[in-house]
């Protein structure tokens, strides 16, 4: 046994001359072994790799108390041209626009090359750090590493100051390249608790948690004979480590919700607060204490109570006071809410200006519109209330950990008597009992006192999308007139109005582009009325194929998928299609006078717990009617079920592309 | 918990008809008025504009965004919502608006900001009404004026006010679309246009870029003063400016100097030595756009480029330009309109018609062009983005437009060799060997120099204009990195490539990607092909199947035309089928009166490979 483990050794060594482990992990220390460093064994694509990447969180002492000073040291090797890229930087930090913000108060940046048996060192000029405002709560320091090409070394440090307690730092331990070492500490003091949460890793290459050797001081310290007479108190930080080693490059995937997801990483959340001065304040440690947190707070709880007032002036004056039907009248305020104010396209749980600001703007973020919706429906004494989310690609919450920032968005929970829904004022196009897409993501939390009811996001709702094709065919001319109706419901409805805005150039447009040669009376139905299918009819002409004195015809024109997008051999993570969906295309023509039917395709069927498909062919006469359906019966499939999913697909886009052969008789 | 109902769908629904509401636009510029006041070293632009929005999905024109540099002041004057009467039912507050960086793409960092602020009304149809005003110290242009905000909203009525000292010369170009009037006052002369009913333009394929369809208004002063003094009386004075702000940049520092001599040692053939050079520009450095203050038109030296290794189109060009002045050789800096579809530059009006810059070496009666941002091109290679047009070579002893070479058939030929190997199921593989120049090259040669593994494989995968096929292998080869020549090499795997057709079986070769274009009743632009398009494909099937099928081959295809030539053959001899194809495209300029005979043309192409099928019948 042991002979073999030598010889795999040996081996090993002789094909990679350079193990990580001899990699220098402190910044400005460089040796020649991370020159000879050429190619990673383990990705020999990767165009770079992160040779370290260190971060560190302190508490340092204030004149206000303690802030938190975070350094960060990270190293890239870069191994072919497409890495240069990692030469650019930019390091963002966060502004809070009330005061307070979070500094970047030092860049060291260097660059090493080793050529002609020499190191040439070049830092990043200071003058050439730029800083880009990217909105009025984050800002970026940026900058461009010198002299960068294929074997260059770059690495930088960095130290950032937070006043920012709630969340320390988080550390990301996985990038778009892979990281052969990463390392975060955090240096805890004993009056802050934080609850740590690790995703995608089972166990760290390092981890430990210990005092500190160094002795610091609370408040005044007095030494008499060694004893402490003063009013202070004497402490140390405890250090946590962790390490993860050879962590693989971040490959995203199509169909998921997020990477945040998946990303490895390491979540910091501020527990508890025990006070220097004797007690502890829990800051959230359960469901009820974050609900009624939320109920106080200035931006949502205070700030639905005063929108009342103002909302049922608006009221007043704008809606039907003499409905007495609970339904018809949320109805009528959430299309009101939806039609008179815009979405900025800000995601928020917290609204960002005082109602009366919002009502007069007529534009605000999520909450907002979602909170001030709430508001009015309590005016007209309609149950409402808020119910916060994580929005699909913030990621999944995890509802062990009753944290705040798990959420992003808030929507509302209307109980209208007999009927009780979820509604978003977000977007028009939206249905007044549907939520948008993005909002669909397992959970959200009900925020109403004393209980902390949850409420699903799944959407098991279908959609259904139904093309109903009439053709008549001009084997002369090889044209084919087509009559279209296409159908929609709920997100695939929301799809066609989102696409089209209604507008007939651009159905037309996109009609043309489908291969369609002329296309008229373009019509449509319920664009506004987003409870209803919306419908599109229009005819168009497209061409016949001729071959070898047949007609070619493909019954359900361009419309079947022609390609399909699941592509990888494998999956990893789920394929999250997000709602359920059908799909149902029947078509009808007459065979014309003088030709006959040759060749008909193969019927098709599956019907199971994941899906549903069926093709069918009917000729009664002289008329054709062919039938095309597929049914996915999950929003969401596991990957265990990817490759029958994969093959379903597959599936369609071979059958139902098939055509049908006429010939003169 | 919730509860939900599902419409069930009627078939062949035709109830009410409810037309969608088309014709009146969905927001409209009522006015739009621009006053400039200009004089030596300052330049006072007021803008004002009116909006009409009519429906809510076209309101995101009410979310203003005006642009300014670090060096501007901008005010924003009046900001207010109007309703259907005409009130003002909102106006807006200073704290409302807010600045963000500005970073156009592909640049890393520059010192421009836009100033934003939303101004919604929830009843329809309502008007915004908002003015600012910018001031500049330094400018090249007192008016690049287009009389509309976005170019796929209308314009009901646009104006230009110009007050000029009346002793401040400038030049002016406009079309007659402008109703146009003078004036002179005490001591300043008052220039106004006007103009009524802008519709909006939609890009149009084969077309020039849609700003050339838009009447506007050029103006600049004689002599102005950025950075320094210069004029714009001729090319050659504009010239001259340049040459001066270029002034002393173009020195190597000692240690560059060392480099150069050993890389260049024992050399003597000119050449040789500018291609060793450009090879090393081209291997040491790369494009990074950082602009700040003056940086848009002044370059940095030449020892910027040899600290950083990276610079702009500016920086890298002065930097070759030190390389070769080092060895003896003279080069011009020369300044460039880059775009596949420029705007066509105008020769009478000295102005700055330029974005980017490139490297001019005349040569033993010869020219070389070396374009210095690109480490993946040739040596002596303008693409698509730089051939064919205007450019001004900036020298010490004068400066002068001049023109670059264009792209020629022989430039732009791609050369693609597919080849089957099929059982009667229509399984089987594909071998594709494509041997491509131009446009095709320059994008392929990108992919491999710039792409990571992976996402060349993506890039190239989505590339393949073939279906049912899946990649098994793929490999680029280049013989020389002096030749704009690429070689694709792929393998794939293939399925449902033959059609069953009762007894029969049905090969379709798969059809040349050609654009769609507009019917020749709905153009509105001329015609317009930068650079010529030349293919040739030739597809050959192994069928070993094939003695069981008699082969009905399509008949062979020759379109002629002045626009371009197309052409297909087809042979068959002991189980292989072939299937040769060309088509070429020429670059020149037509009116729009021509439009319907390339319409035509391009339309034989198509309706002829719609019938290219093969037709296999059994014995």
């Amino acid at each position: 046994m042991r002979s073999t483990i030598v010889t795999v050794a040996i081996i090993f060594l002789f094909i990679q001359p350079v193990l990580a482990q001899e990699l220098s992990r402190e910044f400005g220390v460089i040796s020649n072994n991370e020159f000879e460093f050429k190619v990673y064994e383990k990705d020999p694509e990767a165009e770079a790799v992160v040779l370290f990447d260190i971060g560190k969180s302190v508490f340092f002492d204030t004149e206000r108390g303690y802030d938190i000073r975070f350094t960060r040291s990270r190293r890239v090797k870069v191994l072919s041209r497409a890495g240069t890229n990692q030469a650019e930087v930019s390091i963002p930090f966060y502004v809070d626009g009330f005061g307070k913000t979070e500094k970047i108060v030092s860049i060291e940046a260097y660059s090493y090359n080793f050529e002609q048996g020499q190191l040439f060192r070049k830092a990043v000029d200071q003058s050439a750090v730029y800083e880009e405002k990217i909105n009025d709560r984050w800002k970026a320091k940026k900058f461009v590493f010198p002299d960068v090409k294929e074997g260059t070394i770059i690495e930088y440090k960095y130290v950032l100051e937070t006043p920012f307690h709630f969340n320390l730092p988080d550390w990301q331990f996985q990038d778009k390249i892979p990281t052969l070492y990463s390392e975060y500490t955090a240096n805890l003091i004993p009056f802050y608790e934080y609850v740590f949460l690790a995703q995608g890793i089972s166990k760290f290459d390092f981890q430990e948690s210990k005092p500190s050797t160094v002795v610091r001081e609370f408040g005044s310290v007095n030494k008499s004979y060694g004893q402490n007479v003063g009013s202070g108190f004497e402490f140390k930080d405890m250090i946590h480590t962790y390490v993860l080693k050879d962590v693989p490059a971040f490959k995203d995937e199509s169909y998921i919700t997020s990477r945040e997801d998946y990303l490895i990483k390491l979540d910091f959340q501020l527990a508890k607060f025990h006070s220097p001065r004797g007690g502890t304040t829990s800051i959230i440690s359960t469901w009820p204490e974050l609900t009624k947190e939320l109920l106080k707070n200035d931006n949502f709880g205070k700030y639905t109570k005063t929108a009342e007032r103002l909302a049922k002036k608006l009221l007043e004056q704008e809606i039907a006071a003499d409905q007495a039907n609970k339904l018809e009248k949320s109805r009528q305020i959430i299309e009101y809410v939806k039609n008179s104010f815009s979405w900025n396209g800000y995601y928020s749980k917290f609204s960002s200006k005082s109602p009366k600001d919002f009502v007069n703007q007529k534009t605000g973020n999520a909450a907002d519109i979602n909170l001030f919706l709430t508001a009015m429906l309590r005016a007209a004494g309609i149950d409402a209330q808020p119910v916060i989310l994580s929005t699909r690609n913030h990621g999944k919450i995890k509802s062990d950990y009753p944290f705040e920032h798990f959420f992003n968005y808030v929507i509302v929970l209307v109980n209208a008597g007999d009927h009780v829904f979820l509604t978003d004022g977000t977007e028009a196009l939206v249905a007044y009992n549907r939520i948008p897409p993005r909002c669909i993501n397992e959970r959200g939390l009900v925020v109403k006192e004393d209980e902390v009811p949850w409420v699903d996001l799944y959407s098991s709702i279908q959609s259904m999308d139904n093309k109903t094709i009439g053709l008549s065919l001009d084997p002369e001319n090889l044209t084919a007139k087509a009559m279209v109706t296409v159908q929609s419901t709920e997100f695939e409805a929301l799809g066609y109005r989102n696409l089209f805005k209604n507008d007939s150039v651009k159905i037309r447009e996109k009609l043309l582009e489908s291969g369609f040669s002329d296309v008229s009376r373009i019509r449509t139905f319920n664009f506004e009325k987003t409870s209803l299918p919306y419908t599109i009819a229009y005819e168009g002409v497209t061409a016949l194929e001729r071959i070898d004195n047949k007609i070619i015809v493909s019954p359900f024109l361009n419309y079947p998928i022609k390609e399909n997008s699941l592509t990888q051999k494998k999956r990893s993570y789920p394929v999250d299609f997000i709602y359920p969906k059908k799909e149902l295309l029947i078509s009808r023509l007459e065979i014309p006078a003088g030709y006959k039917l040759v060749g008909v395709p193969e019927a098709f069927a599956v019907d199971n717990d994941l899906a549903e498909i069926n093709l069918k062919y009917t000729i009664t006469d002289n008329v054709v009617e062919a039938s095309a359906q597929y049914h996915f019966k999950k929003g969401v499939y596991v990957s265990g079920e990817y490759a029958r999913v994969k093959y379903y697909i597959d599936m369609i886009v071979k059958k139902f592309n098939e055509q049908l052969v006429l010939e003169k008789i | 918990m919730l509860i939900q109902k599902q419409y069930s769908i009627t078939i062949f629904l035709f109830l009410a008809l409810v037309s969608a509401a088309f014709g009146q636009p969905g927001n409209e510029v009522i006015e739009y008025n621009t006053f400039i006041k200009a004089a030596p070293g300052k330049l006072t632009v007021e803008t004002s504009c009116l909006i009409q929005v009519n429906n809510k999905q076209s309101d995101w024109i009410t979310a203003i965004e005006i642009p300014y540099r670090a060096g501007d002041k901008l005010d924003v004057l009046e900001a207010t919502v109007l309703d259907r009467n005409g009130k003002v039912v909102r106006s807006l507050k200073k704290k409302e608006i807010v600045s963000r960086s500005f970073i156009s793409q592909g640049t890393f960092f520059e010192d421009s900001y836009v100033s934003e602020f939303d101004l919604k009304w929830h009843e329809y149809p309502y008007r915004v009404k908002y003015s600012y005003r910018k001031v500049m110290d330094q400018f090249l242009h007192v008016a690049s004026w287009y009389p509309v905000l976005y170019t796929n909203v209308p314009t009901r009525k646009a104006s230009l006010e110009v007050q000029l000292p009346l002793d401040y010369k400038v030049n002016i170009r406009f079309p007659d679309a402008f109703t146009y009037k003078a004036d002179t006052l005490e001591n300043s002369c008052a220039l106004s246009w006007q103009i009524l009913g802008v519709e909006p333009v939609a890009s149009e394929v084969f077309a020039p870029p849609v700003q050339e369809g838009i009447p506007h208004v050029k103006i600049v002063p004689e002599e102005f003063n950025y950075e320094l003094k210069g004029s714009f009386k001729s090319w050659a004075s504009y010239g001259d400016w340049l040459n001066r702000i270029n002034t002393g940049l173009d020195v190597l520092p000692q240690s560059e100097q060392f480099v150069v001599e050993r890389l260049t040692r024992g050399i003597t053939d000119k050449r040789e030595l500018i291609k060793i050079l450009y090879h090393h520009l081209q291997d040491h450095t790369r494009y990074i756009n950082v602009s700040i203050d003056a940086g848009g038109l002044k370059p940095y030296p030449a020892s910027y480029v040899c600290t950083n290794k990276y610079g702009d189109c500016k920086a890298l060009t002065i930097y070759m330009k030190a390389l070769l002045k080092q060895v003896g050789i003279e080069s011009f800096y020369t300044i460039i309109h880059a775009d596949a579809n420029p705007v066509q530059f105008e020769p009478e009006f000295p102005s700055h018609q330029f974005n980017h810059v490139v490297l001019c070496v005349p040569l033993d009666g010869d020219t070389l062009w070396l374009e210095n941002t690109t480490s993946h091109l040739p040596y002596n290679y303008l693409g698509t983005f730089t051939q064919n047009r205007y450019a001004l070579a900036v020298g010490n002893s004068g400066s002068k437009l001049v023109k670059t070479p264009s792209l020629s058939l022989e430039d732009v030929l791609e050369n693609t060799t597919y080849t089957y190997a099929l059982n009667q199921e229509g399984e089987g593989t594909l071998n594709i060997l494509a041997n491509l120049r131009g446009e095709a090259f320059e994008n392929l040669r990108y992919l491999q120099h710039e792409y990571s593994e992976k996402d060349q494989q993506r890039a190239i995968s989505e590339s393949i204009n073939v279906t049912y096929a899946e990649m098994l292998s793929w490999q680029i080869n280049q013989e020389d990195r002096d030749l704009p020549l690429l070689q694709l090499q792929m393998a794939l795997k293939v399925n449902s490539q033959l059609r069953r057709l009762g007894n029969s079986l049905v090969l379709s070769p798969n059809a040349l990607k050609l654009p769609r274009l507009e019917s020749a009743g709905s153009r509105t632009a001329p015609l317009r092909i930068n650079y010529p398009v030349n293919k040739q494909d030739s597809i050959t099937y192994l069928l070993p199947f094939a003695n069981q099928y008699k082969t009905k081959l399509p008949l062979d295809v020759a379109i002629e035309s002045k626009f371009g030539r197309y052409r297909e053959q087809y042979q068959e001899a002991d189980g292989r089928i072939s299937v040769k194809r060309s088509f070429q495209l020429f670059a020149g300029n037509y009116p729009i009166e021509e439009y319907p005979h390339f319409y035509d043309f391009i339309e034989s192409v198509k309706e002829s490979q719609k019938k290219s099928a093969i037709v296999l019948n059994p014995n």
